[in-house]
């Protein structure tokens, strides 16, 4: 249940859930993800400095991390949690400025995805 | 050219059966068959429409128009209704809140820790050093700010042994503090707690994939809280409701107090035909009860005690068969009941997180029997709209076996299971071919009774499709993995709100299950339920219907109705009986209706003297219709 932020170590192997936000800072939101995360027992990375549009973002990162499970923070608070499996433009939540309640859920159901656990309702209910 | 056609309304669903006569005598062929639901309840005026409905159906599939019937033949309903309850025998009541049993998914920590319930926001100076704590971190404070306090009290030298907390932050805290204790969260009315009481706390190793082992002892329970021998008896109910758990609380109060009361849920008198009355108390459980049943067989009657909730069932079961046939009530008995001991969880009074605790209780079907139901009140309705002559052709279970026989490699002697939602019917056509019936309480209404209860769901209809539907769990966003192990793949992704689920797999719908149950678990309760309804009707109902009360001497057993659709029950009662080397499956009415449309075949056939679909002649018996209804015929 390691969490890092920054460049991950060369020859780092374990199977992380990569967080990528978009711009340079790294939006307070972040934090909650990380905090969902962390409960559920999942490893991730926080990784800042990525541009493009948010959905490629996401995906690019669900591609790139060994869980499948990849999730992209916009500068203005938009999250998308993306799977690997998934079509590159249909994410598993697409959420614009969540509260930091829902923005921990996310971070909850981005780790249960790995962990093959039911997902928590976002917000008034299912956002995909 | 005439049209015939046979009508079985039953308790869910009417049924028809279409025959086409050729005007030159020469041969009868059935041409299509209809179902339709039964509209009002069965043997009532209301049902007309259902029947009307079933009919046209039925011609519409024949390519006729319904005014081209000249004949509609009504079979007579058996003239019982079955009705259910549940008693629940014991309660677990906890006067003072001494346990948290509930089983947050994600605990902190691992090990067992005791100490003095203490609020994270207390001073320290107001507490000695020396008195072991167990902190209670409300919603309020932030697990970082908690995690740091944590480490300030044990750097001043206090022994931190656990911490019990309101929102779902045990691993955050875990992970931000130096000492390794366990920690339980998601306690959603931490204000419940008792502050300064002696507590408690238990994680099992996660990775072990273990439970917990000391709260779930008695004994580890009474090391942990130095209890005499009388207050760990008191303590049993407590460790009962923790097994099994990954985490667990026990607060110890001083007026602290638990106790497992047996409720009194009555007793019932069951009268036999001498006019002898047996008392069962039902809180001796369903082995008692049946056998009471058996040993004062044929049972006349069964009172139940008022005030209990089985003396209501069988008071409003012999209210609504009264309302249908118009009878005064005391002239209505109950035939048969059929009890089924189970578990049931309910919520324990006085627990702090929603803790259940399994009770023993008693499932109870009835079975009401009048004289007679008014068809002839129906006949008239159908008569009225069609023109066509209606006739009350035969009853019931004979109708049944005549249907039946038509099925492939069937001969008689013959004995037929009729499994429906409210009784079990059998009926036994021996050499000579003559027939006899009986109905027996407890069917497919009882199963979804038991279901609903054992997975505590309160929610019939959920039940009924947890009945009639398998199981499986959804494991990645493409695939799900069956009851039976077996994984399927989709093109496209589920909804993320079946991800990690068990699921219904109804027909082309996943129907997510809203309990935290595996699909293991509910096929477990499922097939439980079906065994000790229908497995034990089908060998009581057969041993009562048999001439020599012994199984072993029936040749040929076919099953009928609803419940002989179901995907599991015909093959567990064909295992079951298996050993007494019966030829016994589903029937397959006509080689084409599967169990279906017996009833309603049968009551064609009976009409037409069996014709050439059968491989005997139909005796004298039953091929005429029922004499009071042939009277009337004929008097219009």
């Amino acid at each position: 249940m390691s969490g890092c932020r920054g460049e991950i170590e060369p020859g780092d192997e374990v199977p992380r859930v990569f967080v990528r936000c978009i711009g340079d800072r790294t939006p307070s939101l972040v934090q909650y993800i990380e905090h969902g995360i962390e409960e559920e027992g999942v490893s991730w990375a926080v990784q800042p400095g990525y541009d493009g549009a948010v959905m490629e973002v996401a995906y690019r990162a669900a591609m790139d991390s060994k869980l499948k499970i990849g999730v992209s923070v916009t500068a203005g608070g938009r999250v998308v949690v993306h799977h690997k499996q998934l079509p590159g433009d249909d994410p598993l939540f697409d959420v614009a400025d969540p509260t930091a309640d829902d923005a921990r859920k996310l971070g909850s159901n981005a780790a249960r995805l790995a962990k093959r656990m039911p997902l928590k309702p976002i917000g008034e209910g299912w956002t995909a | 050219m005439g049209y015939v056609a046979g009508v079985d309304i039953g308790n869910s669903s009417t049924e028809v059966a279409l025959l086409r006569r050729p005007d030159s005598g020469g041969e009868t062929t059935f041409v299509s068959d209809a179902l339709y639901r039964t509209t009002g309840l069965k043997g009532t005026k209301k049902n007309v429409p259902g029947v009307i409905k079933a009919l046209r159906e039925a011609s519409k599939e024949a390519g006729i128009d319904a005014s081209e019937i000249d004949r509609v033949l009504l079979n007579e309903a058996a003239p019982v209704i079955g009705d259910v309850a549940m008693e629940t025998i014991t309660e677990t009541v906890i006067t003072e809140s001494t346990m948290i049993g509930h089983d947050p998914s994600t605990p902190g920590g691992v090990g067992l820790g005791t100490g003095t319930t203490t609020e994270i926001t207390a001073e320290m100076e107001a507490h000695p050093t020396g008195e072991p704590i167990v902190f209670l971190i409300p919603e309020t404070v932030d697990f970082a700010v908690a995690a740091e306090t944590i480490d300030e009290w044990v750097a001043a030298g206090y022994e931190i042994n656990g911490a019990i907390v309101q929102r779902d932050d045990a691993v955050l805290i875990d992970n931000r503090i130096d000492i390794d204790i366990p920690i339980v969260d998601e306690v959603g009315q931490l204000g419940d707690v008792p502050r300064g009481q002696r507590a408690a706390v238990e994680v099992a190793p996660q990775t072990s994939g273990k439970t917990i082992d000391e709260l779930s002892n008695p004994y580890g329970i009474a090391t942990v809280f130095d209890l005499s021998p009388e207050e760990t008896q008191k303590i049993i109910p407590v460790s009962r409701a923790l097994v099994g758990n990954k985490s667990a609380v026990v607060i110890k109060t001083p007026e602290g107090d638990v106790e497992e009361r047996t409720i009194p849920a009555g007793e019932l008198r069951i009268l036999d035909e001498r006019g002898v009355e047996t008392p069962v108390p039902v809180d001796e459980g369903a082995d008692r009860i049946m056998e009471a049943v058996m040993d004062n067989w044929p049972v006349a009657d069964v009172r139940g005690e008022s005030g209990s909730n089985i003396g209501g069932m069988l008071n409003r079961a012999r209210d609504s068969m009264a309302e249908v046939t118009g009878q005064p009530v005391d002239s209505i008995e109950i035939r048969d009941i059929m009890a089924v001991d189970t578990l049931v969880p309910q919520e324990v009074e006085g627990s702090v997180a929603g803790e259940h605790s399994m009770e023993n209780a008693v499932a109870l079907a009835a079975m009401v029997k009048t004289q007679q139901l008014p068809m002839q009140q129906i006949a008239n309705g159908i008569e009225d709209e069609l023109g066509a002559e209606v006739l009350i052709q035969g009853v019931e279970a004979k109708m049944a076996v005549l249907g039946s026989l038509t099925t492939p490699g069937t001969d008689h002697p013959v004995a037929i299971l009729d499994m429906g939602g409210g009784s079990t019917d059998a009926a036994y056509m021996d050499e000579a071919k003559s027939i006899d019936s009986i109905h027996l309480s407890g069917a497919g209404d009882m199963v979804t009774m038991l279901i609903d209860s054992e997975l505590s769901l309160d929610d019939r209809e959920l039940a009924e499709e947890i009945k009639i539907y398998p199981a499986a769990e959804v494991e990645t966003l493409f695939s799900v993995r069956q009851e039976d192990g077996t994984v399927n793949f989709f093109d496209d992704p589920v909804d993320p709100e079946l991800f990690g689920r068990t699921v219904l797999l109804k027909d082309d719908e996943m129907r997510p299950i809203p309990i935290d149950k595996s699909a293991e678990e509910i096929r477990r309760v499922r097939r439980r339920a079906k065994r000790r309804v229908f497995v034990r009707n089908a060998e009581r109902a057969l041993n009562i219907i048999t001439p020599t009360e012994n199984i072993r001497h029936l040749p040929f057993v076919v099953m009928t109705g609803r419940s002989a659709l179901d995907f599991e029950i015909p093959e567990m009662i064909s295992d079951a009986l298996a050993e007494y080397g019966i030829v016994c499956g589903r029937a397959n009415v006509r080689g084409e209706t599967g169990p279906r449309n017996a009833v309603a075949t049968g009551l064609v056939l009976s009409h037409i003297r069996g014709g050439s679909h059968l491989e005997f002649e139909i005796p004298e018996e039953l091929t005429s219709a029922l004499e009071r209804t042939r009277l009337q015929a004929d008097g219009q």
